[in-house]
């Protein structure tokens, strides 16, 4: 397993009391697949992420990483906000992990081929205020990407943008992520987006339970809503009431 | 041209104010309502400027020494007190208060420590200078460098990056634009820190001239000491700007490099 998280539980000191973020959360992701792990809001995603790049550490549990205790930069990550560094230039913000593992040199051919690949070489030089969101959300993914890490961890990458935009990321990750053979675990709130990048969606509940759906649709993918995608969405959709309904009662 | 277009229209009310005041004062003075010794007039003051302009010049150099002399040492000391304040949490327990007690003490009552500790040297005014120009920088540097991004820093951990990456690539950088506030304020308290040094005890310096002239009731001589003083302050707190510009010259928009703001790729 590229990833694996065997019964983990986390809590947060809250005032002098302990607040369970997650309890025993059992989650794999195998080589080269692409996980989304959606919920409703509160359910502890992003602290799933963060535990799972090893930035925090859990209370109970292991979580591991191609097998090896997750420790931080044994997995790529990509926080929602893009955290471009703003006096940097595009290819300097893409360098700044190979700078971390001080090994700029090699590495810059292989940002300079993945600007090349998706059409954004022009911007080698340019700086994040002179880019657009969309733009913008893709050198931070192409920084992740260049971690060199086989394992990446999305958290919302695409909540901040546009529709429109949003829908030509999914395109472009979906493509860019077919040829890359990377091992992809996204956090989501957004079914569509779900449903449309993954093989398999784990459902987080707020008790901490997980529930997982497969989508079987064959690659690439239609971006309008198919009676097959409307379906999923549909099952997703109710998964996640059905389970909150629950709660309150 | 489109500078100074710009820097025009940026500043013509407070040009049109001073010329308009100036103006205002020349005439009072001039037609006898304010006498000369009380309030000299701009005219009178310039004319003093330069006729003791080689004695000026003399004494402007010395305040210029103790001033630059007293910021570096001020800033040099205070920037490695805030690093070691930000990576040592009990350095800044230590010390961190004190700094704050050393502000309440006033200067001009330590000074004749300085006085009777380096004499009429240079270094007492240096002295009172450091002394001035050093809490900005610390308080100010300090600040920015706690202020940076979490996220960031989660970022570059998430990378393998150990703290002195993080320092020097995120929390550095980060701590910039508050460290030059404090540094333009320093720029100009150094001034002020030299010139109070001379007051209390010197040979040289526009502080030193402007008391030794106010001594002969020469209110020209007076103004114009005040007058390249503040002309010094002016000029340290432009070149501290300037650096800052420098510095942050990313954020300017270019115009050479029109990058397409839409999303045009595929």
């Amino acid at each position: 397993m590229a990833f694996m998280m065997n019964n983990v539980s986390y809590s947060i000191r809250q005032g002098g009391q302990y607040m369970p973020i997650l309890k025993n959360i059992n989650l794999s992701a195998a080589a080269g697949e692409f996980v989304s792990i959606i919920g409703k809001s509160g359910t502890g995603k992003s602290t799933l992420l963060k535990l799972a790049c090893g930035l925090e550490k859990p209370d109970e549990g292991e979580i591991t990483i191609q097998n090896e205790p997750s420790v931080p930069g044994a997995a790529g990550y990509m926080p929602q906000k893009d955290l471009l560094l703003p006096w940097r230039t595009v290819m300097d913000n893409l360098l700044l992990s190979p700078e971390v593992q001080k090994k700029k040199k090699e590495k810059r051919k292989e940002a300079e081929a993945l600007l090349e690949r998706v059409g954004l070489s022009a911007y080698e030089k340019a700086y994040p205020h002179e880019l657009s969101g969309g733009m913008r959300q893709r050198i931070a993914f192409l920084r992740t990407l260049l971690t060199g890490k086989e394992v990446l961890f999305l958290d919302e990458p695409f909540g901040a943008l546009d529709a429109m935009t949003k829908k030509d990321m999914h395109q472009w990750m979906a493509a860019l992520w077919r040829e890359l053979d990377k091992t992809i675990v996204l956090v989501t709130h957004d079914l569509h987006e779900s449903v449309f990048l993954s093989d398999r969606i784990i459902v987080l509940h707020p008790s901490g339970e997980t529930e997982e759906i497969t989508v079987p649709l064959p690659r690439p993918r239609e971006t309008f809503l198919t009676p097959e995608i409307t379906e999923l969405i549909n099952t997703l959709e109710s998964s996640i009431r059905h389970e909150s309904y629950q709660s309150i009662s | 041209m489109n500078r100074i277009k710009a820097f025009l229209k940026d500043y013509y009310l407070f040009l049109m104010a001073a010329i308009l005041l100036l103006g205002a004062w020349e005439w009072l003075v001039d037609s006898g309502r304010l006498p000369s010794f009380i309030l000299p007039s701009p005219y009178g003051i310039l004319l003093s400027l330069f006729e003791n302009k080689d004695i000026l010049l003399l004494h402007t150099w010395a305040t210029f020494k103790e001033t630059v002399l007293g910021f570096v040492i001020a800033a040099v000391a205070g920037v490695s007190l805030a690093v070691a304040m930000f990576f040592f949490k009990s350095v800044q327990r230590t010390v961190y208060p004190a700094v704050l007690i050393s502000q309440t003490i006033p200067i001009i009552a330590l000074s004749p420590i300085f006085v009777l500790w380096f004499g009429y040297s240079i270094w007492s005014k240096v002295a009172v200078t450091v002394l001035i120009a050093f809490f900005p920088i610390v308080v100010s540097t300090y600040d920015g460098l706690n202020h940076h991004d979490r996220d960031y820093v989660d970022l570059l951990r998430s990378m393998g990056a150990r703290r002195w990456h993080i320092f020097k690539k995120v929390q550095l950088p980060m701590s910039l634009p508050s460290f030059f506030s404090g540094i333009k304020l320093a720029a100009v308290f150094s001034v002020v820190g030299a010139t109070i040094g001379e007051w209390l005890g010197a040979s040289e310096g526009l502080g030193y001239y402007s008391r030794r002239m106010s001594g002969s009731l020469n209110a020209e001589g007076v103004f114009s000491a005040i007058f390249l003083l503040s002309l010094l302050g002016m000029c340290f707190f432009g070149a501290a700007a300037l650096a800052e510009k420098r510095m942050f010259s990313w954020k300017e928009i270019r115009k050479d490099v029109q990058h397409e703001k839409m999303d045009k790729t595929q």
